[in-house]
C-alpha cells in the first residue's frame, strides 16, 4: 500500500520521531510504514491522518487502484 | 535499532549462557563431576537473574506477574511480527516432540532403551527444545524488523 506520509510531514513540519510519539508507536514503525515494508491498523491510520490533518484515503493509497 | 529488537538479542546471547549452562550441568553430574557441576549451575542461575534485572532496569519490561505474553512489545507492528514468530516456533516445537517419541518408539523397538540411553535422549532433546527454537527466534526477529 502506498502512502504520502512523508510528503504530509513535511508540510506539517513533523519529524518521525514527533509523529511516533503522538501515533503512541516507535519511529521504526513509522518508518517502515513510510518506506512500504509495513501496512499499519486502521486505527493507526486514522490517526496518523489525524495529526497530519488530511484523511486515511488521502494519506494512503491501494496499489491496486493506481 | 527497536527496544524490542535489543530486547530480542540481549536475551538471545543471555538466553544461551544459561542454556549452556544447564546442559553442561546435566552432563557434569552424569559423569560424577558434581564439584563444576554446582559451579556450573550457580553460573547459569546468576546469568538468568542478571538478564531478568537488566531487561526490567533498562527497558522497564516486567518479566514476571505480566498479564501479557508480548510485553516486550512497544507497538502493533511489534505484535505482528511477535505472533509470526511464534507461529513458526509452534511449528518447531510440535516437529520436536514428534522427534523425540519417534526416537524413543525407534529404541524400545530396537529394544535398546535403558535408563541411561533414555537419560541421555532426553537431555538432549532438552537442550535441542532450549537452543533450536531460540536460534529461530533471532533469525526470524531480524528477517522481519529489517528496521
Amino acid at each position: 500500500m502506498k502512502n504520502y506520509i512523508k510528503d504530509f510531514r513535511s508540510t506539517n513540519k513533523i519529524s518521525q520521531a514527533e509523529l511516533a510519539t503522538l501515533t503512541g508507536v516507535t519511529r521504526q514503525t513509522i518508518n517502515a510504514i513510510e518506506n512500504n515494508k509495513y501496512d499499519p491498523s486502521l486505527k493507526l491510520a486514522f490517526d496518523l491522518a489525524n495529526i497530519l490533518h488530511t484523511s486515511v484515503d488521502e494519506l494512503f493509497v491501494n496499489n491496486v487502484e493506481e | 535499532m527497536s527496544d524490542s529488537k535489543k530486547i530480542v538479542r540481549f536475551t538471545f546471547w543471555m538466553n544461551k549462557i544459561w542454556q549452556i549452562g544447564f546442559v553442561l550441568f546435566s552432563i557434569l553430574m552424569i559423569n560424577n563431576m558434581r564439584q563444576i557441576a554446582m559451579v556450573t549451575i550457580l553460573v547459569s542461575v546468576l546469568a538468568s537473574l542478571f538478564e531478568m534485572v537488566y531487561v526490567s532496569r533498562k527497558y522497564h519490561v516486567q518479566v514476571f506477574n505480566q498479564k501479557d505474553e508480548l510485553y516486550f512489545a512497544k507497538d502493533e507492528r511489534d505484535r505482528d511480527i511477535s505472533l509470526k514468530v511464534h507461529s513458526a516456533l509452534i511449528n518447531t516445537f510440535l516437529l520436536l516432540v514428534i522427534a523425540l517419541w519417534l526416537l524413543l518408539s525407534i529404541l524400545w523397538g530396537m529394544n535398546s532403551l535403558s535408563m541411561a540411553v533414555l537419560f541421555y535422549v532426553l537431555n538432549g532433546w532438552v537442550a535441542c527444545a532450549f537452543i533450536i527454537p531460540d536460534i529461530q527466534y533471532y533469525i526470524l526477529w531480524h528477517k522481519y524488523d529489517q528496521q
